[in-house]
């Protein structure tokens, strides 16, 4: 996880208007997004930095002439190291030390929301609290005596509505206030059992003289509670104190031996004593605390009936897919048509050239190759959006746990992989809503062993070459390759690579909630912008490069003078077989630029790898210029054969057909299908694990694998056949 | 990670674990097994002693299942709700 928050610029300028770092916390489900697109949005933003880190967003906005930089950290139930989330919302308020921390509650689940609220509290710091969505607290009868929370929680509380603005502008004020407050934080503290107080003041003591003059009592203090807690990182910060170690080691014994309890849960009780504490002094139920939960349950009855629930989910599964790529075919077609037309605008207009074909045949080729996925992928993204908004994705999750489960992997793993078979991009963003990285990290790196609609073209290709009987099966069995895989290395990856990964499911249900127009716009339009950024960035430098490696170096030493032999055939009268020569010549001399290009000579000598594989220097220049997006393997092959880029071209078939043997092709095409990801996939597992590691481990793991079987395939074909 | 939940006699007839509860069945949590990290996760959750529970859903094959917990719904695999002992509410 990156933890690089000076991302973060300061903008703090002599004699201007102070910043006041705000920190966003809260529970998922809570309102956070909306509490965050609504504060940002209602004022004017001076500064936006959207791109800070995977999982921190800030905005800056002004309030009363106050500038105040709003951060948004990942919703956690806790403090703890549990999580990559929790750890980064941990390390931002130890050690970014914002001004406030605004910790936002769910009005109608406060027993839940106030655990992690004890947490802050022990942290210290000046502190405001949003006592949100309080519409549907007051719906049921519940009332709260804000002051009196305010006072026990050491920090002003607001009733807000997130959805609808009301209370944000005193929320605003009060952070305003509090800012300039002269009072130091409430130094408040929990107390807990009286046996595990004297082994938190001993602790406490000792880690203050480990680190003299560091650390403040209320960090000393929040320091001995994580260790007794067993709190994993703060333990191996402080490995190198053994006696330490050692000394909380006997306390966490004695104290589950004289207690029947571990520390941890004794540390909990003492935390949601408080919490029961603090509400029946502060406020009121009326009516039947879970009542809120019937239209609910009533919903579920029926979408996750045990004989329903899963034909429905494949319904709307269905009717995502139909949607993402007919609804999506039409403006697909719109755009490509532009592409086409911006193409031969710009084919007309440059001089014949180099910045000629740069343009044309390089960036126009291909961004304008990726562009045309914009529909689709806005409409997938809006379908994902409406199901988050409405707490149906976590119903689906549910339901599909069970069968992940078998492979090692988690409900969460199934919406993106399923989502992977029309494009793994989004299917490896979609991976965020898995908390745990060890799982998440496992389901990024099968994500790329989905087919991906990209790959169609090639499989289209080659089994109307190779299988002239059935295609249909050859395409049909790549599919089914494709997901043997993806399980089967989900459970290699989960017992060798990637540690931890069994962890348990627990996962809160939100309650079914109207989605907003705002809220499915906003998550949508996230995904697009992200997408367009990797095409202006990513798929722009891969096209011009591969343009460069393709048509470079110019002065290559010919093997006969075709400019001379094309002179020579011009003079002799027009026949069908002067024609013929000449455009034979052409394909010549195509292959020829091509095969001494920087690229050709590169397929050259990589060659040797694929020959036990059977594959020509040919197949080895389309893998490679396939590395951009799978699809280009097609338009390779056109140019290496000088027939049209249409995968259902008798031309093109009829000019591979003879190539390679039916065995050969169908390992080609598992090979196309498994070998490292695109330069797109790539990107996103380097953006989504922060890690060119896991971006390179993915390459090299999927390249072996596809040697390793497009070999068995080969070798054990040739057995049989 | 040592726990001290063999003293709890296992064979009180108002003993359950989570995964046993039926529908329709309202206990109380009466202590956690497993290891400290699933502790924690469960406590940040509103697992703890003395928190009420109930069954709402089964998932197509009887795992994972919904329960309703301080007034909203949490999800869990049978295997872990195996390490949650519940008292029966008289």
């Amino acid at each position: 996880m990156n933890h690089d928050f000076t991302a973060v610029p300061d903008t703090t300028v002599p004699g201007q208007t102070r910043v006041i770092t705000v920190a966003l916390l809260g529970n998922p489900n809570c309102g956070k997004t909306t509490l965050f697109n609504k504060l940002t949005g209602l004022k004017q933003n001076t500064g936006n930095y959207p791109r800070v880190t995977v999982s921190i967003k800030a905005h800056e906005f002004t309030h009363r002439g106050v500038t105040i930089r709003l951060v948004d950290l990942p919703g956690v139930y806790s403090l703890n190291s549990q999580s990559p989330e929790e750890r980064v919302g941990r390390d931002f308020i130890q050690d970014q030390n914002p001004d406030i921390v605004l910790n936002l509650l769910d009005a109608g689940n406060l027993e839940r929301s106030l655990f992690l609220t004890t947490q802050l509290i022990e942290m210290g710091g000046y502190r405001l609290f949003a006592l949100n969505m309080i519409d549907e607290a007051r719906k049921r009868g519940i009332t709260f005596d804000t002051s009196e929370l305010s006072t026990m929680l050491g920090g002003p509380v607001i009733e807000t509505m997130a959805l609808n603005g009301e209370g944000l502008d005193r929320l605003l004020d009060a952070i305003v206030d509090l800012s300039a407050s002269k009072v130091p934080a409430s130094s408040m503290v929990i107390s807990y059992d009286k046996h595990l107080e004297q082994a938190i003041v001993q602790v406490q003591g000792l880690v203050t003289e480990l680190h003299p003059g560091k650390l403040e009592p209320r960090q000393s203090r929040w320091l001995a509670i994580k260790l007794l807690e067993g709190d994993d990182d703060v333990l191996h910060q402080e490995a190198d104190h053994a006696y330490l170690i050692e000394m909380i080691r006997r306390f966490r014994y004695d104290l589950a031996r004289t207690h029947g309890e571990s520390a941890e849960i004794m540390v909990a009780d003492a935390r949601y004593g408080f919490i029961h504490g603090l509400l029946a002094e502060a406020r009121t139920i009326a009516d039947d605390y879970d009542s809120r939960l019937d239209i609910t349950r009533r919903i579920d009855r029926v979408v996750l009936n045990r004989v329903l629930g899963l034909p429905i989910f494949l319904f709307l599964l269905w009717l995502m897919f139909e949607a993402t790529f007919k609804v999506g075919a039409y403006p697909m077609d719109w755009l490509d048509a532009g592409v086409k037309w911006s193409s031969n605008l710009l084919d007309g207009i440059l001089p014949a050239g180099m910045a000629h074909d740069l343009i044309v045949n390089g960036i126009v080729a291909g961004v304008g190759g990726t562009i045309v996925f914009l529909p689709n992928i806005a409409i997938l993204f809006f379908f994902m959006a409406l199901f988050n908004e409405t707490g149906y994705l976590a119903r689906a999750t549910f339901l599909m746990d069970r069968v992940m489960h078998v492979f090692g992997l988690h409900g969460k793993a199934f919406i993106p992989l399923v989502m992977g078979f029309d494009c793994n991009v989004p299917a490896i963003m979609a991976t965020r809503t898995i908390e745990v990285r060890s799982t998440r990290l496992i389901a990024i790196l099968i994500a790329p062993f989905t087919s991906c609609s990209a790959r169609l073209p090639v499989f289209i290709l080659f089994s109307g070459a190779f299988f002239t009987k059935n295609p249909e099966m050859a395409v049909f069995a790549i599919y089914l390759v494709s997901i043997g895989v993806g399980l089967l290395s989900a459970v290699f990856l989960g017992r060798f690579v990637v540690h931890g990964g069994q962890t348990s499911f627990v996962m809160e249900l939100p309650p079914y909630r109207r989605p907003t127009v705002r809220g499915v716009l906003f998550h949508m339009g996230e995904r697009v912008l992200t997408f367009l950024y990797k095409v202006g960035g990513i798929i722009l430098v891969g096209s011009i490069a591969i343009w460069f490696l393709q048509q470079f170096p110019r002065d290559i030493t010919w093997s006969k003078n075709y400019d001379a032999e094309v002179a020579a055939l011009n003079t002799q009268q027009a026949s069908p077989t002067r024609d013929e020569a000449l455009a034979r010549l052409d394909t010549e001399r195509k292959q020829e630029r091509l095969e001494k290009s920087y690229l050709g000579r590169a397929s050259i000598a990589i060659m040797p790898v694929f020959k036990p594989l059977g594959f020509t220097w040919r197949d080895t220049t389309a893998i490679m210029t396939s590395v951009m997006a799978k699809e280009v393997a097609v338009a390779t092959y056109s140019i290496l054969y000088n027939q049209d880029r249409d995968p259902n071209s008798q031309g093109l078939r009829a000019a591979l057909a003879g190539t390679m043997t039916p065995l050969t092709a169908f390992a080609f095409m598992v090979f196309v299908l498994l070998y490292a990801p695109c330069l797109s996939t790539i990107a996103a597992i380097r953006h989504e694990t922060s890690s060119w590691g896991w971006a390179a481990f993915s390459v090299v793991y999927s390249f072996t694998l596809a040697w390793i079987l497009a070999f068995g395939i080969v070798t054990i074909g040739r057995v049989f056949i | 990670m040592t726990h001290m939940n063999a003293s709890v006699p296992l064979s009180n007839d108002n003993t359950l674990t989570l995964a046993e509860l039926g529908p329709g069945e309202r206990a109380s949590i009466r202590s956690i097994a497993g290891d400290a990290s699933l502790k924690r996760r469960l406590s940040a959750m509103g697992v703890v002693r003395g928190h009420e529970v109930s069954v709402d859903q089964k998932a197509p094959f009887g795992d994972p299942r919904i329960y309703t917990l301080l007034g909203y719904q949490i999800c869990l695999r049978n295997e872990d709700a195996r390490k949650i002992l519940l008292t029966r509410d008289r």
